[in-house]
């Protein structure tokens, strides 16, 4: 029972939380939308990484990555005028960033160019790693690099729709009804795509899972 | 070594593997070079022109929606204006009469100027003789021909009553430059504003104060 209350309380606390970043986007939103160009800096600094990431991961190209979130916040710089505040900033710059990654890649069609970021060393010392160099007997720069390149290429693999809801909850952490906003799906089609999206990651990536 | 084969326990997971991916980020000097060329970008697009294609776009819809606002108001016009002396027209029975006559003899009522009460009996007349069957084409045309004809004279009487019946409840004023019309010219000026400035402190923006030491303007 108590469990349950810290629960309830926590995410009360994630809501409140959320409400009052979206306070915080909106105050500087409407700074921008006043005038005060320079102001649009806060969200490219709070917001960057987090978009980067999400599109870095769709097209596993980090040239690709680094200029489709250019577009996304010029895009976005372009358009705050018309920004009501009607959905957060947060919802609305992850959508932006959302359509112009697939608007490239359907027009990018098969070709791929494959260019990956570098892994944190402090991650590949962690304890998933070193469970993986445990069970599969390997030396730990060949299995880290090994691995990357298999995430990648299995992430690849899915479609655009599953990919996105894929990234947007295991690798950025956004709830169910956070992407169901994003996609403009239901939260019911956000749980299938991402329950489909597991399976097919799963027989990709057998030999490293159980 | 208990923490070895502790951790070998553990089943990997694909949310596990995944989140992996979390560990795959720039670094700072990318970050550096991402925020200038940013700016660059931003800047850029607040001085960047449109494509030719789109200005042309802009032009033309803007040509359109310009017609469509001088036409929708032109239709205003003329419908708020005629139709008071349609329907007043047609209340005299006058539209009915010639609606009667034109599908009497087939035609399709072009010419409108045909139909009055006085036409009736004439105009009867000729369609008992066109009421035979048996006659060919050219006959029941000529015969339309001539109830034309027969009709026309009578038409000008019939002009003549609705002259009587129709009365304008409209007026239209015409304005002319240089003729002495009764109208009181209401655009005209306040006053002529004449002003000396100093081009060494005034900066022109446009070619037209470039080169006059002196300002003009009418004030509406």
């Amino acid at each position: 029972m108590a469990n349950s209350g810290s629960v309830a309380k926590s995410i009360f606390n994630a809501q409140e939380k959320t409400v009052s970043e979206r306070d915080l986007d909106w105050a500087v939103v409407q700074r921008v939308q006043a005038g005060n160009v320079g102001a649009f800096d806060q969200l490219v600094q709070k917001y960057r990484e987090h978009i980067f990431s999400v599109i870095y991961n769709m097209t596993s190209n980090r040239e690709d990555a680094s200029d489709l979130t250019q577009d996304t916040f010029i895009k976005a710089f372009q358009a705050i005028g018309r920004f009501k505040g009607k959905s957060s900033f947060f919802t609305w710059i992850y959508r932006i960033a959302i359509n112009t990654t697939m608007t490239f890649l359907k027009k990018r069609n098969r070709r791929r160019f494959i260019s990956y970021e570098k892994i944190n060393e402090e991650v590949s010392s962690s304890e998933i790693y070193e469970r993986l160099t445990a069970k599969n007997r390997s030396e730990k720069g060949a299995l880290v690099s090994e691995l990357q390149e298999k995430l990648n290429d299995a992430l690849q693999k899915l479609s655009l729709k599953h990919r996105t809801v894929v990234i947007l909850h295991e690798i950025e952490g956004l709830e169910h009804a956070e992407i169901a906003e994003i996609t403009k799906t239901s939260v019911g089609t956000v749980r299938s795509r991402l329950h489909y999206a597991k399976q097919q990651l799963q027989s990709y990536l057998q030999e490293y899972i159980g | 070594m208990a923490d070895i084969n502790k951790a070998q326990e553990k089943e990997v997971t694909v949310e596990d593997l995944l989140r992996l991916k979390r560990a795959e980020r720039p670094d700072e000097a990318f970050w550096g070079t991402f925020d200038r060329e940013l700016h660059q970008r931003m800047l850029q697009s607040l001085v960047k022109k449109d494509p030719w294609y789109v200005q042309v776009l802009r032009g033309v819809s803007g040509r359109i929606a310009q017609t469509t606002a001088v036409g929708a108001a032109a239709a205003f016009l003329a419908a708020v204006m005629l139709r008071p002396a349609y329907v007043e027209w047609a209340q005299t029975g006058t539209g009915a009469a010639v609606a009667q006559q034109d599908s009497e003899l087939g035609f399709d009522g072009s010419n409108g100027l045909n139909g009055s009460n006085g036409s009736n009996g004439s105009v009867s007349a000729s369609m008992e003789s066109m009421g035979d069957a048996s006659r060919g084409r050219t006959e029941r045309a000529q015969l339309a021909l001539a109830a034309a004809q027969i009709t026309a004279p009578v038409t000008e009487v019939a002009m003549a009553d609705l002259e009587v019946v129709m009365t304008p409840d409209y007026q239209i004023e015409a304005i002319s430059a240089g003729v002495d019309a009764a109208y009181t010219q209401d655009f005209t000026h306040d006053r002529l504003q004449v002003a000396a400035y100093d081009s060494a402190a005034y900066v022109a923006d446009t070619a037209s104060f470039a080169g006059s030491g002196l300002a003009t303007g009418l004030v509406y």
